[in-house]
């Protein structure tokens, strides 16, 4: 009789751990951007997961494109200040696999377009007895640390699926919102459909013409590429005019390395 | 100087500050010529070159 019900017990967990397996979930995701000054910049995210793989795309919106001279700051008169937007303008994807536990994203510098791989990090999630609610999802709040910045998140333990926007994963429930401690980048959930029966395709995207990459190949030809651009600008500076001290620091989502806290 | 170098889709960024000396000057009118000159020098290079 226990040999029986054992069976039935191991039975009903295969059957449910199957009909998880081939559930989807899809989201749009509002990405904010507020890394520049006085400006903040918007961004749909179209995401679909399932229990081993999401894809997130970030749909281009040539609204936010930054286009301005060069001007003397308005806090500061001594400050000249230029912003520069470094966008290709074509959709930008990161694609996550927890079999392979590769990341796979896609960015450039110039006029190139690279695949860049890199491994998911293993979030160290401290999960927080709060709770709220996001449409009529009760979600659950976590805080992470996360190359350099201090993370929120509210995950649904509804949706069994442990991928959230962006690089985001690890925790018990899909992550329905989540940003930094400063708020200086923010993603929400604006729509989600649960169980995902549509159409749109869950894989890779195709990359034929971009070049693959390592995570750390990508900040080294980046760093690179802006040294040469400050080097063209100082070979074309006016006579008189003398470079006294350089400083450069990351601003964006991501403010430092694995490999370069490890010095 | 401030310069930015944004990728505001994926949230790449990096802010490069430089000091410049730009030359010396006798009065504030003067200054507000050479930092004029300097924007003006600034945005033509940006012109030729974006990484």
């Amino acid at each position: 009789m226990i040999k029986r019900s054992l069976f039935f017990l191991f039975f009903i967990n295969f059957c449910f751990a199957q009909s998880q397996s081939k559930e989807k979930v899809s989201v749009t995701y509002l990405f904010q951007n507020n890394s520049v000054a006085n400006k903040v910049f918007e961004f749909d995210a179209s995401f679909i997961a399932d229990n081993t793989s999401s894809i997130y795309i970030v749909l281009s919106n040539t609204k936010s494109k930054i286009d301005e001279n060069a001007k003397i700051s308005e806090d500061d008169d001594a400050i000249v200040e230029k912003t520069i937007d470094i966008s290709d303008g074509t959709n930008v994807f990161v694609y996550t696999n927890l079999l392979t536990k590769d990341i796979k994203h896609r960015s450039s510098i110039g006029n190139k377009s690279y695949k860049i791989s890199e491994k998911i990090s293993n979030f160290d999630w401290e999960l927080i007895e709060e709770e709220k609610t996001i449409g009529n999802i009760v979600c659950y709040k976590a805080k992470t640390t996360y190359r350099g910045r201090d993370y929120i998140a509210w995950y649904a333990p509804s949706i069994q699926l442990m991928f959230g926007p962006w690089k985001f994963s690890g925790l018990p429930g899909l992550i329905l919102e989540i940003y930094d401690t400063q708020k200086t980048f923010l993603w929400t959930a604006k729509s989600i459909k649960y169980p995902y029966k549509g159409s749109q395709e869950l894989k890779e995207p195709e990359s034929s013409n971009l070049m693959n990459i390592t995570l750390k190949e990508f900040i080294s030809k980046s760093n690179k590429s802006r040294e040469k651009f400050f080097k063209i600008k100082k070979s074309k500076m006016p006579r008189g005019h003398k470079i006294l001290k350089s400083e450069t620091t990351r601003s964006g989502i991501e403010l430092k390395y694995e490999w370069e806290t490890d010095k | 100087m401030n310069v930015t170098h944004t990728n505001t889709m994926t949230g790449e960024a990096y802010t490069t500050t430089q000091t410049v000396q730009l030359g010396k000057v006798n009065s504030y009118s003067e200054c507000q010529g050479l930092a004029s000159n300097y924007v003006n020098f600034l945005n033509q290079v940006m012109d030729i070159f974006n990484p």
